[in-house]
């Protein structure tokens, strides 16, 4: 049931996800880059964001169980998870976002022109068990091998509330996109999430790949400089609602051109 | 009993365990977190005696170096509430940040001193460390997944690109194997491709240097907490910012400061433990 009082948070079960990250990801100052890949605990593989990439006409909703994504302990049946605190340190000054992946796919090459038919992510966006609310959805690319020249991305989607077709327009940079690099793709007039996708486009760039994710924002936090952090408190992480499969993914925005080293224990509290 | 609601916290009995370091420990590199139990202080002479290399050994807190903890009521769980620092960069450092994490130090074993060959320990089998681990919620499944796999450098002969093998098995009791090529700027914490510590079976370590020392250690998390530059305030923290982590009248209590330097922060910490029963 949902966590309501000040005793349901004390009494609640609690786990704790431990994000380490013992390696760096060569960066852009101020742009955000993901470190999905990098060393540490856990580790994916950037190339489809799964340990064995999914068809990039179908793509998947990744879980907990695929490499890359911190392990989630089974709430017990019938209970809901929040995170109830975060505890964070980067070796580097810059903003940790914290994301659950709700579906990626890729790899797409540069000039891409693919139909794509996604499963369902509902089951993650039906929070405090109610019906799925496709809201507050977030459209990003990944690039997974360097691109040559300003790779953009065009992808055509279902919005919240179910108006197919619509589509985000051709994006890019302004640069060709480094290992790593992540934008967000802004969704057309008048939405604000999506529920599936149709289409995904490349153009422009003559070489590199990228994956394409959505995510639905979990906690975010500043590393305010070098070899520092903070906690977070309940009232602090708004004691947002999370999933014992959730695939929790970091999106990392360093202030300089190399990711922080990151140490992160997110406690999760479950009733 | 478990921890049920505010009255339980403000009922119960409470004891006080503090820290206190009066000189800087000096890291073996910068941005490291350093353990602090062997530093000058109270509790100080932490692990300098090593346990048997085959075996290694499960800290307590009558072990120098960790801080005392009075035996709780029967029954009673323990939980920390409140915590309170005050920090001094040592003057050299006084514009650094300090950061230090707390942990109940499961498992050490070490030191293992590298004379030229590639180490390797062969078969090990460590002590249980199961009873330091809390249950997660109303089961019987502990809490193996929260647990990290550390290497604690005691010279600078660790560095970039000696590899680290450690078998262990995971939360699931599968036997796994953690292996890294330090990199730089290289934080010790060892990656676990499967999550979760409940053995080591075998360690080995190969350097292009000779003179390593380290420790392999298992560590339970409890929580950080961060003194800005310069530090002039004392540093609070409730139980809704350290999440209440549960500890037990064993817990080994050990310190990991970074202030970004090659030293670490003289410090004056206090921690309240709640016991109910």
């Amino acid at each position: 049931m949902p966590i309501a009082t000040l005793d349901q948070y004390i009494a609640a079960p609690k786990q704790r996800v431990q994000f380490i990250k013992t390696g760096q990801v060569t960066a852009v100052a101020a742009q955000p880059f993901s470190v999905f890949n990098a060393i540490g605990q856990p580790v994916g593989v950037l190339a489809g964001g799964q340990t064995t990439p999914p068809a990039n006409t179908v793509g998947a909703v990744p879980t907990d169980a695929i490499a890359g994504y911190p392990t989630i302990d089974a709430f017990g049946a019938g209970n809901l998870g929040y995170i109830s605190n975060v505890q964070f340190f980067g070796s580097v000054a810059g903003r940790i976002t914290l994301y659950d992946r709700l579906w990626v796919g890729g790899t797409y090459a540069n000039n891409a022109n693919v139909n794509v038919t996604t499963p369902s992510w509902a089951s993650r966006v039906s929070l405090n068990g109610g019906a799925a609310n496709y809201s507050n959805l977030e459209l990003w690319v990944e690039q997974v091998t360097a691109a040559t020249g300003n790779q953009a991305v065009n992808v055509t989607y279902t919005n919240q509330s179910g108006t197919p077709s619509r589509s985000t327009g051709a994006v890019g940079i302004g640069a060709a996109p480094t290992v790593g690099r992540m934008w967000r793709l802004p969704l057309a007039a008048g939405d604000s999430g999506l529920s599936a996708i149709s289409n995904v486009t490349g153009s422009v760039a003559s070489a590199g790949t990228f994956n394409v994710c959505v995510l639905r924002r979990l906690w975010s936090g500043r590393i305010n400089s070098a070899n520092f952090g903070e906690n977070h408190d309940m009232l602090k992480t708004g004691l947002v609602e999370v999933f014992e499969n959730s695939a929790l993914f970091a999106v990392v925005t360093p202030d300089s051109t190399a990711t922080p080293l990151i140490e992160m224990s997110i406690e999760i509290a479950y009733d | 009993m478990p921890l049920a609601s505010l009255a339980d916290l403000n009922n119960a009995p409470k004891q006080w365990v503090s820290v206190f370091k009066n000189i800087p420990a000096s890291t073996v590199n910068q941005a490291l977190f350093q353990q602090t139990g062997s530093v000058q202080g109270v509790a100080a002479g932490g692990e300098t005696t090593p346990p048997a290399l085959t075996l290694g050994r499960v800290p307590t807190p009558i072990i120098p170096g960790y801080p005392p903890i009075e035996p709780f009521p029967a029954g009673a769980r323990g939980y920390i509430t409140q915590f309170r620092a005050s920090a001094f960069p040592s003057t050299n450092y006084i514009t650094k940040n300090l950061s230090i994490l707390v942990c109940d130090r499961l498992y050490v074993n070490g030191p293992y001193i590298h004379v030229g060959s590639d180490l390797d320990s062969g078969t090990i089998t460590s002590p249980s460390w199961d009873a330091r681990v809390p249950f997660l919620g109303q089961s019987t499944e502990r809490d193996y997944k929260s647990l990290l796999l550390r290497l604690d450098p005691i010279n600078a002969s660790v560095v970039q690109d000696d590899v680290v093998n450690v078998n262990y098995t995971d939360w699931q009791n599968q036997a796994a194997l953690s292996t890294v090529v330090i990199p730089i700027g290289f934080r010790q914490f060892l990656p676990l491709p499967s999550p979760g510590v409940r053995s080591i079976t075998r360690i080995r370590y190969a350097t292009t240097f000779g003179g390593a020392q380290f420790n392999i250690e298992v560590l339970r998390p409890l929580f950080r907490f961060y003194v800005p530059a310069p530090s002039t305030e004392t540093i609070t923290m409730n139980f809704s910012e350290n999440g209440l982590p549960e500890v037990f009248e064993s817990s080994s209590l050990a310190f990991y400061a970074s202030d970004g330097a090659t030293g670490t922060s003289l410090m004056d910490l206090e921690l309240e433990i709640a016991m109910v029963t």
